[in-house]
C-alpha cells in the first residue's frame, strides 16, 4: 500500500513539473508586454531595458524559468510589480475563501446526494427515484454558468434574499455575514455536484444490491439499513470517488466564475484582475498554485480509492 | 476439528422432538416481462434435526429457488409464495422480516456457491463473520473475534488470527469457501443451506470442504439441506435425496433406496448420463435429449415427457402425481410408468465392467 | 496409435513463462508429450497447473518460452507468421465459455464460416454446403440455426457452434480445453457423445483438457496428469485409474466423488492447496504435499520415465505394480 501511494506520489511529483513548464510558457506567450504596463505607454527604451533587467526578462527564457522555479521552492513565488503585494501574500489571503466555497459545497453536496441516492436506491422506480432521477436530469442538462447567473440574478439582486454583489466580509471579521455572503455561491457551486453525485451512486447502488454478498448479508440477518451502510456503499462509491476526482477542475472554474459575478476576492477574482494587467508573475503564481491544490487534491482521491477498495493498492 | 470447542452451547439432541422443518404444497412465482413463472411448484418435504437432504437436478430446476424460500430470502417485489413453511414453530411463508431476521444466520444458515461473489471483496474477513455474532448474541468485539479465530481454525484455515484481517480476494477459492462457511457456522444455525457449496472447485478441494461440512454437522447436530447438480457429490454425503425436475420433487428417497432401485426415469436419465471413473474409458453415456421445459408455459401432462424414453399419451396429458412405492413409504415417484426395481440404475453394469 | 509409428502432434520440453511484475510465472515448466494420429490425449490437473496454458502454447495464442511443438514432423514454434496461420489451420482449439467466444453480432452460418473467408479456400455454393454439412454434423439444423445469432442459443448449442467451427479446415488436431465444464451432466453428455463421433468421423486427434477426471476417463484414450506446471504421470486410461503410480494421481483419484453410495467416502491424502508457481518447491514440485516425500525430492527433480509399457511417471517413489 505504501509502496502504491509513493508511486503515485512520485508521478504526481512528475506531473507538477510539467504543469509548472506549461503555465510558464502560456504566462510568456501572453499578450502584452509588462514594461508598458509597469512604466507606461510613453516611457524611453533605455528605461524600459533597465527594467527588463530587473525583472530578468532579458535572460534566456529556460534560465528564468529555472531561476522561478528555484524561488518557488524557497517559498518565493515573486512580488507583484503593479500592486507590489508578494504573490505568497496575495495567495494567503485569497486561498481560504476559495477553500471555504468549495468546502461547504461538497458538504452539502455529499450531504444531500448519499441519502438522496440511498433512498432512491431502495424502491428503483418508485416515487421518489422517479422524482430526483427526472430532476437530477433536467439540472444536468443546463450548463453549471448559467445556473449560477441565475441564481445570482434571481436570489441576490432581484430577491434579496442573500446579499448582492461587492457584500463580501473576510470570516475572521464578522463570521455570521461572511457566512451568509458564501451560502449562495456555496449552493450554486454545490447543485452541479449534487446531480453527477447522486446519479451515479445511484446507479451504482442499484446495481450492487443485485450483488449476490448482499443475499449472503441479509441471510446473516443483519439490518436493510446496516446492508445498505456497511455493505452496500462503499463498492458502490468508487465512481463516486472518480467524479468528484474529474469534478475537482469544474469546481474550481465554477468557484471563480461566482467570484468574478459576485465579486468576491477568491482566487478567481485575483486571477482575473491579474490577467487583465498583465501582472504575470501573480497569473504564473496563483495557476501554479490552483494546479498544486488541484493535484494535491486528486492524490487524496487516490488515496481514497485505496481505503474504499482495499484491491486497488494491493492486486 | 470436531473436539474443538466454541463458546456458543450447542442443543443437546434430548431436549428436540420432531421434525425441525416442515414445507407443504410450496409454490414460489416470479413475476417476469414474459409472464409469470412458476419456480417451485407444490413442494412438500420434512426434514428431521440433524438430518441431510440432498436436492438434485439440472440447472433451472429450482433448486437455489426452493433453498432461499425456505429461508424467506427472495425479493418480495416480484415473487409469491403459498403454502406453508414451517421452522421449528415459525411459519416461514408471509412473515414479516423482522421475524425473518432473528431466524436468518442464527437459526438457519446458507452458504453460497460461488465464493467469490458471496463476499464482500472490500470487507475485511474479520467483519463478515463477526457482524452476526455480534448481532445475534451478546458477545462483545474481542470475544466476537476470538470466536471468529476459532470459527477460522475449525473450518480448516492456517494461521487464522492473521487471515482474520484480510480481504476475501487475498484468499484462494478454497479458502474463500471455508470462510463461507465459517460465517454460515458463527451462530451454530439448526439447519444449513448449502447451495453448490462445491461446483467449480478442484476434486481435492470439493473433497475437503464435503468432510469439513460433515464433521461439522456431526459435532454441532445440524440439518443440512445440500443442493447440486451432482449426484456423486449426494451419493455419500446425504440421508435423503430429493430430485427436482422444472420446479417439482420428482422423485424422493433415502440415499440408499433412490440408488438401488430408483423409479423415476429422469433419476436414472440424470445418473446414466454421468461419466464415472469407474466405468471403463470410451463408455458410451446415455445422454438426455432436449432441455428442460420453458416454466412460464409448462407442458400440461409430465414435465419430463419431450424428453423421456418410456413416455406414454397419459404422460403427455396427464400430470403424475406423487406418490409412495409400495415396498417403500418413505419412497415418493411421480410417474405414470416407473422403472421397476433392478431395471433402476447402471451401477451393477457398470460394477461388472469393472 | 503404435508407438512405433510417428507421432501426430509431438510436444517438446515446453516451458511458458509470465512476467508478474518482477516476478515471473513459471505456468509451463518443461513438458514433453506426444500425441498419435487418432488418439485422444486426456490432460488433467487442479486448477491453476498450466493446462491451458499448455493448450494455448500448443495452438500458439501463448508465446512458448522455449521448446518446440511439432505437427506431423513439422515444427509450429518458430514459424513466420503467414506460415503459422496457415498451420494453424491444421490444429484447432475449442474454449470452455462457448457464449463468449462466439461474436453475438454474426449470424451462425457466418461464424462457422469465419475460417472459410479468412482462407478464401470456398465461396458460393460451396461454402454454403460446407456450412450445411458442418452444423448437421454438430447436430444442429441448418435450415433453423443457421440464420439465428448465438444470444438464441442455449450453452451446449453454442458449444455445438464452436465446435462446427473448429472443424469446417478439416483439422487434424483439436484442442479441447475445459469444452463441457460450464454445461450441465445431461448437456455434457451430449456433446461427449458427440465429440467422440465426430472423432471417428474425421479421423480426428484430441487434446482433452479437463480438471474432472471421470470426463477425462470417458474420452481418453491415454491420460496425462499435471501437477504446477510439470506432468507427472501418463498412461493408458485404464490403466492410469486403475493402478496409478504417481502419489499425485493416487491423491486425485482418492477425491473423485462417485454417484453410488456402495462407494466408501473418500478418505483424501491431499490436504492444503498447491504452492505458488512463482516460486515452485525444488526438486519435484508436489514434495510439499507428498505423503510419501522423502529427502531426494527435495534435491533432484524426478524425470519422466516408464515403469510399465506406455505408462510413464516422474517420480523417485512410484508405487509399482503388484
Ligand atoms: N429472481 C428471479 N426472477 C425470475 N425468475 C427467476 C428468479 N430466480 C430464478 N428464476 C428462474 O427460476 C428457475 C429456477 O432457477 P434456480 O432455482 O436458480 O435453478 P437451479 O438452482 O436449480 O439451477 C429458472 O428458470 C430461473 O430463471
Ligand atoms: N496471461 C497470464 N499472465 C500471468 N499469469 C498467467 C497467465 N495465464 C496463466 N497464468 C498463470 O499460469 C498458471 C497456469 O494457468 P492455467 O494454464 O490457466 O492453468 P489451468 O488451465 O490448469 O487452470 C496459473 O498460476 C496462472 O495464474
Ligand atoms: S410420467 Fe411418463 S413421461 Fe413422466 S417420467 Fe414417467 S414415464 Fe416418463
Ligand atoms: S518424487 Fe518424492 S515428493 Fe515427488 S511425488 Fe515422488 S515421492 Fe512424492
Ligand atoms: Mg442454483
Ligand atoms: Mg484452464
Amino acid at each position: 500500500m505504501a509502496k502504491f501511494l509513493l508511486k503515485r506520489l512520485l508521478a504526481l511529483m512528475g506531473i507538477l513539473l510539467l504543469v509548472s513548464l506549461g503555465i510558464f510558457m502560456l504566462v510568456h506567450l501572453l499578450p502584452g508586454d509588462p514594461t508598458t504596463t509597469i512604466l507606461g505607454p510613453n516611457n524611453t527604451a533605455h528605461n524600459r531595458a533597465v527594467l527588463m533587467q530587473q525583472l530578468g526578462l532579458n535572460k534566456p527564457i529556460w534560465s528564468q524559468y529555472f531561476l522561478w522555479l528555484g524561488n518557488i521552492f524557497h517559498g518565493n513565488l515573486g512580488q507583484s510589480f503593479i500592486t507590489h503585494q508578494t504573490v505568497t501574500n496575495t495567495l494567503a489571503n485569497a486561498f481560504p475563501i476559495d477553500l471555504e466555497l468549495i468546502v461547504i459545497s461538497q458538504v452539502v453536496a455529499l450531504s444531500v446526494s448519499i441519502p438522496l441516492a440511498i433512498a432512491s436506491a431502495k424502491k428503483p422506480n418508485g416515487l421518489l427515484d422517479r422524482v430526483s432521477t427526472t430532476t437530477s436530469f433536467a439540472l444536468l442538462a443546463l450548463p453549471p454558468f448559467i445556473i449560477i447567473v441565475f441564481a445570482v440574478l434571481i436570489f441576490s439582486i432581484h430577491f434579496h434574499v442573500f446579499p448582492g454583489p461587492g457584500s463580501y466580509v473576510p470570516f475572521s471579521q464578522d463570521p455570521i455575514s461572511n457566512l451568509h455572503t458564501m451560502i449562495l455561491p456555496s449552493l450554486v457551486l454545490a447543485i452541479g455536484s449534487v446531480v453527477i453525485y447522486f446519479r451515479l451512486l445511484r446507479g451504482d447502488l442499484i446495481t450492487t444490491l443485485q450483488e449476490e454478498f448482499i443475499v449472503m448479508a441479509r441471510s446473516k440477518g443483519l439490518s436493510n439499513r446496516y446492508i445498505m451502510w456497511r455493505h452496500a456503499l462503499r463498492p458502490s462509491s468508487l465512481s463516486l470517488l472518480a467524479a468528484a476526482g474529474l469534478n475537482i477542475g469544474g469546481l474550481v472554474a465554477g468557484a471563480f466564475v461566482v467570484e468574478f459575478l459576485l465579486a468576491i476576492p477568491g482566487l478567481g477574482y485575483a486571477l482575473v484582475n491579474s490577467i487583465q494587467q498583465v501582472d504575470y508573475l501573480a497569473v504564473q503564481g496563483v495557476t501554479l498554485f490552483v494546479a498544486v491544490v488541484v493535484v494535491v487534491l486528486n492524490f487524496i482521491i487516490d488515496f481514497l480509492f485505496t481505503i474504499v477498495d482495499p484491491r486497488i493498492a494491493r492486486e | 476439528m470436531s473436539n474443538e470447542q466454541s463458546s456458543i452451547a450447542f442443543p443437546s439432541t434430548e431436549e428436540l422432538s420432531g421434525p425441525l422443518l416442515r414445507v407443504k404444497d410450496l409454490r414460489t412465482t416470479f413475476s417476469t416481462p414474459r409472464g409469470s413463472l412458476t419456480a417451485v411448484d407444490g413442494v412438500s418435504f420434512e426434514l428431521g434435526r440433524g438430518e441431510t437432504l440432498g436436492i438434485v437436478g439440472e440447472s433451472g430446476s429450482g433448486k437455489t429457488v426452493l433453498a432461499r424460500s425456505v429461508m424467506g430470502l427472495l425479493p418480495r417485489s416480484n415473487t409469491t409464495q403459498t403454502g406453508s413453511i414451517l421452522f421449528e414453530e415459525t411459519e416461514i411463508v408471509g412473515a414479516q422480516e423482522a421475524t425473518l431476521r432473528e431466524i436468518w444466520g442464527a437459526k438457519i444458515a446458507m452458504v453460497f456457491q460461488d465464493p467469490m461473489t458471496s463476499l464482500n471483496p472490500v470487507v475485511r474477513i474479520q467483519r463478515q463473520i463477526t457482524e452476526s455474532l455480534r448481532l445475534h448474541t451478546s458477545m462483545d468485539r474481542a470475544e466476537a473475534k476470538a470466536t471468529a479465530i476459532s470459527l477460522l481454525s475449525q473450518v480448516g484455515i492456517p494461521s487464522p488470527a492473521e487471515r482474520v484481517r484480510a480481504y476475501p480476494f487475498q484468499l484462494s477459492g478454497g479458502m474463500r469457501q471455508r470462510v463461507t462457511i465459517a460465517i454460515a457456522l458463527a451462530c451454530s444455525p439448526r439447519l444449513l443451506l448449502a447451495d453448490e457449496p462445491t461446483t467449480g472447485l478442484d476434486v481435492t478441494v470439493q473433497a475437503q470442504i464435503l468432510d469439513l461440512l460433515s464433521s461439522l454437522q456431526s459435532a454441532r447436530q445440524m440439518a443440512v439441506i445440500l443442493v447440486t447438480h451432482d449426484l456423486g457429490v449426494v451419493a455419500t454425503r446425504t440421508d435423503r435425496i430429493a430430485v427436482m425436475y422444472a420446479g417439482h420433487i420428482v422423485e424422493m428417497a433415502s440415499t440408499k433406496r433412490l440408488f438401488a432401485s430408483m423409479a423415476m426415469p429422469y433419476t436414472q436419465a440424470l445418473l446414466r448420463s454421468t461419466p464415472r471413473i469407474s466405468q471403463p474409458s470410451h463408455t458410451r453415456l446415455i445422454a438426455i435429449d432436449g432441455r428442460p421445459p420453458d416454466l412460464i408455459n409448462p407442458p400440461s401432462g409430465c414435465a419430463f415427457a419431450p424428453r423421456c424414453t418410456y413416455a406414454t399419451d397419459q404422460c403427455r396429458s396427464e400430470r403424475p402425481p406423487l406418490r409412495t412405492a409400495p415396498e417403500d413409504p418413505t419412497h415418493l415417484f411421480a410417474c405414470w410408468n416407473p422403472l421397476q426395481t433392478g431395471n433402476a440404475g447402471s451401477i451393477t453394469t457398470a460394477k461388472g465392467e469393472n | 496409435m503404435s508407438a512405433e509409428t510417428a507421432p501426430l502432434l509431438s510436444v517438446k520440453d515446453l516451458t511458458v513463462s509470465f512476467k508478474k511484475g518482477r516476478q515471473v510465472v513459471q505456468a509451463v515448466a518443461g513438458i514433453s508429450f506426444d500425441v498419435y494420429e487418432g488418439e485422444t490425449l486426456g490432460l488433467v490437473g487442479e486448477s491453476g497447473c498450466g493446462k491451458s496454458t499448455t493448450g494455448r502454447a500448443i495452438v500458439r495464442i501463448e508465446e512458448p518460452t522455449s521448446g518446440e511443438v511439432l505437427v506431423a514432423g513439422k515444427r509450429l514454434t518458430g514459424l513466420g507468421r503467414g506460415e503459422l496461420r496457415r498451420a494453424r489451420t491444421s490444429i484447432q482449439m475449442i474454449f470452455q465459455d462457448p457464449v463468449s467466444s462466439l461474436n453475438p453480432r454474426r449470424r451462425v452460418n457466418d461464424i462457422v464460416a469465419e475460417p472459410i473467408d479468412i482462407w478464401k479456400t470456398e465461396t458460393g455454393d460451396q461454402r454454403a454446403a460446407t456450412v450445411r454439412e458442418m452444423l448437421e454434423a454438430v447436430g444442429l439444423d441448418p435450415d433453423v440455426a443457421g440464420d439465428r445469432y448465438p444470444r438464441e442459443f442455449s450453452g451446449g448449442q453454442c458449444q455445438r457452434i464452436s465446435i462446427a467451427r473448429a472443424l469446417v479446415m478439416k483439422p487434424k488436431v483439436l484442442i479441447c480445453d475445459e469444452m463441457v465444464s460450464a454445461l450441465d451432466v445431461s448437456v455434457q453428455a451430449q456433446i461427449l457423445n458427440l465429440v467422440e463421433d465426430l472423432k471417428a468421423k474425421y479421423g480426428l486427434t484430441l487434446v482433452f483438457i479437463a480438471h474432472d477426471l471421470a470426463v477425462v476417463k470417458n474420452v481418453s484414450d491415454r491420460v496425462a496428469v499435471m501437477y504446477l506446471g510439470r506432468l507427472c504421470e501418463v498412461a493408458p486410461s485404464d490403466d492410469l485409474y486403475a493402478l496409478p503410480a504417481h502419489p499425485y494421481t493416487q491423491a486425485l483419484l482418492s477425491a473423485v466423488v462417485e454417484p453410488d453410495p456402495e462407494k466408501a467416502t473418500s478418505h483424501v491424502t491431499l490436504t492444503g492447496e498447491p504452492p505458488s508457481p512463482i516460486n515452485p518447491p525444488s526438486g519435484c514440485r508436489f514434495r510439499t504435499r507428498c505423503p510419501s516425500a522423502q529427502e531426494r525430492c527435495a534435491s533432484e527433480v524426478p524425470e519422466l520415465r516408464e515403469i510399465a509399457p506406455r505408462h510413464q511417471v516422474a517420480c523417485h517413489f512410484p508405487t509399482l505394480r503388484p
